[in-house]
């Protein structure tokens, strides 16, 4: 049953047959009036009709059951993928500072490009003024030699290990506030989905 | 039917159909039913319009738990830019170019290292990855057209994306997408609290789960193989040194986790609780395994409280 209702909840997230699959599980009160006789939801009917109604009160539930994602339950934020993007790129300005700070201090024993770039961390466009403006900028680690050294079959290989393996100088502080920032979007994202579902299923 | 009995029956069925998840941030890897709707989802994601799929440009530094289509365009001269991406623990992904406009041969570059780096600290470590470490990284420049239009496939839930161009206006957009992986191993939890299932079916591996938050861990279930086995190593009182299979809990303020303190081993079969509280700013429960078993650890985990935290003197503890 859950494989059949899953394979009907794809048909109609696809909307091949959105609008012939989907009115079978209407419920009744939605109904056109050719009843044979007019009913109340749960009133008494003809036997057909209340099989009818049995049949389409499970599929709903089946299908409702079946298509939700697999998604752990979350309390839903109501902020919407926009918001959030709005947030990200306003971020309030002490939380910039400390994000901007922190990343600095691990950059100051490293080998510093003359010409300081400006950062974008969290804008698109030219930061503002009272902003922080960090220079962002890799550390290239030197791996100890046997670690780099290793036996290669192709001059595509030599080329690739003679690179220096790139890394960044991140504090898990930061490292904590990006994950949880990447997360909300996430959280946002799937309750647009979800609710995007939900009105395929209202139609 | 009665109205009564039918609307109770109703009600009874819509709450069975709500999500069976209980918590916020408790992670439930109960693969079978991941399984069947991953399957669902990842036919979906074949066929849904390209409208419906996840768009958005990419930061210079940045942290993606989507998948999706991401652009980077450079207003300016952008040296350094890093991106990290994080999966559910039992998926993987794979990175798709979609446009690539660098000048590789001015030193423009976009790398893909299968994992994550931060100062200088590889996850998974070394001895834990499959790769040796020149194939885990994948520079876009020096791949061939095969290799550009194939994508590149992530060992575990993590991996990093690492560009650096000159010019402004040049840019990339890259697809980014998770597969279900059934036998996760080497992950990096998305959230401080969580349930973890960790199996490894008989492979000579070990796989390291990471929690870069001071946690309190609750260790229910340790199993190696069948308990009937005559072979399964015992409870060793001189530690687990000689053992081929074990569990080893690790501490420490970095990624790797062959530069980590062991804080404790475990290496015989057990069920039950063990609880742990340890104020380290990563944690790690790292399931060595020899082979010849199938060894599964289940454990929970949530973030410390701050009167936990107030009372570490600076340093990682343990209780």
């Amino acid at each position: 049953m859950q494989l059949l209702a899953s394979g009907l909840c794809h048909h109609n997230a696809l909307g091949i047959h959105n609008g012939v699959e989907f009115h079978r599980y209407t419920p009744s009160i939605l109904r056109s009036s050719s009843a044979k006789q007019p009913c109340d939801t749960f009133s008494k009917c003809e036997k057909g009709l209340d099989l009818k109604m049995n049949l389409m009160m499970v599929c709903a539930v089946a299908l409702l059951g079946a298509c939700q994602p697999a998604y752990e339950c979350r309390a839903v934020e109501s902020r919407t993928g926009s918001r959030l993007s709005d947030r990200l790129q306003h971020l309030p300005l002490p939380i910039l500072l400390r994000l901007g700070e922190q990343y600095s201090i691990q950059l100051d024993n490293s080998k510093q490009d003359p010409s300081p770039v400006r950062s974008d961390l969290w804008s698109h466009g030219p930061s503002p003024a009272s902003t922080v403006n960090r220079a962002l900028q890799l550390t290239q680690r030197k791996i100890a030699s046997s670690e780099g050294q290793q036996e290669e079959d192709s001059a595509e290989k030599e080329k690739r290990s003679d690179d220096p393996p790139i890394s960044l100088d991140l504090t898990f502080h930061l490292l904590r506030e990006v994950l949880e920032m990447a997360r909300a979007e996430q959280l946002a994202q799937q309750a647009n989905d979800n609710r995007k579902m939900m009105d395929i299923f209202g139609k | 039917m009665e109205r009564a009995f039918r609307e109770r029956l109703l009600f009874a069925l819509l709450c069975l159909s709500v999500p069976r998840r209980d918590c916020r941030y408790i992670e439930d890897n109960e693969v079978t039913q991941d399984e069947l709707f991953s399957v669902l989802n990842s036919d979906l994601k074949r066929e849904l319009p390209d409208a419906s799929m996840y768009r958005r440009p990419l930061r210079c530094l940045d942290m993606v738990a989507l998948e999706g289509q991401f652009t980077f365009t450079a207003a300016r001269p952008q040296r350094g830019c890093a991106s990290f991406f994080i999966a559910e623990p039992n998926k993987v992904f794979s990175l798709f170019y979609d446009h690539v406009n660098i000048n590789c041969r001015g030193g423009d570059f976009i790398k893909v290292f299968d994992g994550w780096v931060m100062k200088g600290q590889r996850f998974p470590s070394l001895q834990d990855h499959p790769l040796p470490l020149h194939q885990r990284y994948v520079d876009y420049c020096n791949s061939d057209e095969l290799s550009r239009r194939t994508g590149v496939r992530s060992s575990q839930n993590v991996f990093m994306l690492f560009f650096h161009i000159r010019n402004a206006g040049d840019g990339f957009t890259i697809t980014v997408r998770q597969h279900l992986n059934p036998f996760p191993c080497n992950i990096i939890s998305q959230t401080p609290e969580g349930r973890f299932t960790m199996v490894v079916p008989q492979q000579h591996r070990n796989c390291s789960f990471s929690i870069i938050y001071p946690v309190q861990l609750q260790i229910s279930a340790f199993s190696l193989g069948r308990s009937s086995d005559p072979a399964l190593p015992k409870m060793s009182v001189t530690g687990c040194s000689d053992a081929g299979d074990f569990v080893e809990l690790l501490g420490g303020s970095g990624l790797d986790t062959s530069h980590m303190s062991p804080i404790a081993e475990l290496c015989s079969s057990f069920t039950g609780p063990t609880q742990m509280k340890i104020g380290c700013d990563n944690t790690v429960l790292r399931l060595v395994s020899s082979g010849r078993f199938v060894n599964s650890l289940t454990f929970s985990y949530n973030l410390l409280d701050q009167h936990d935290l107030n009372s570490v003197d600076g340093f990682c503890f343990t209780e």
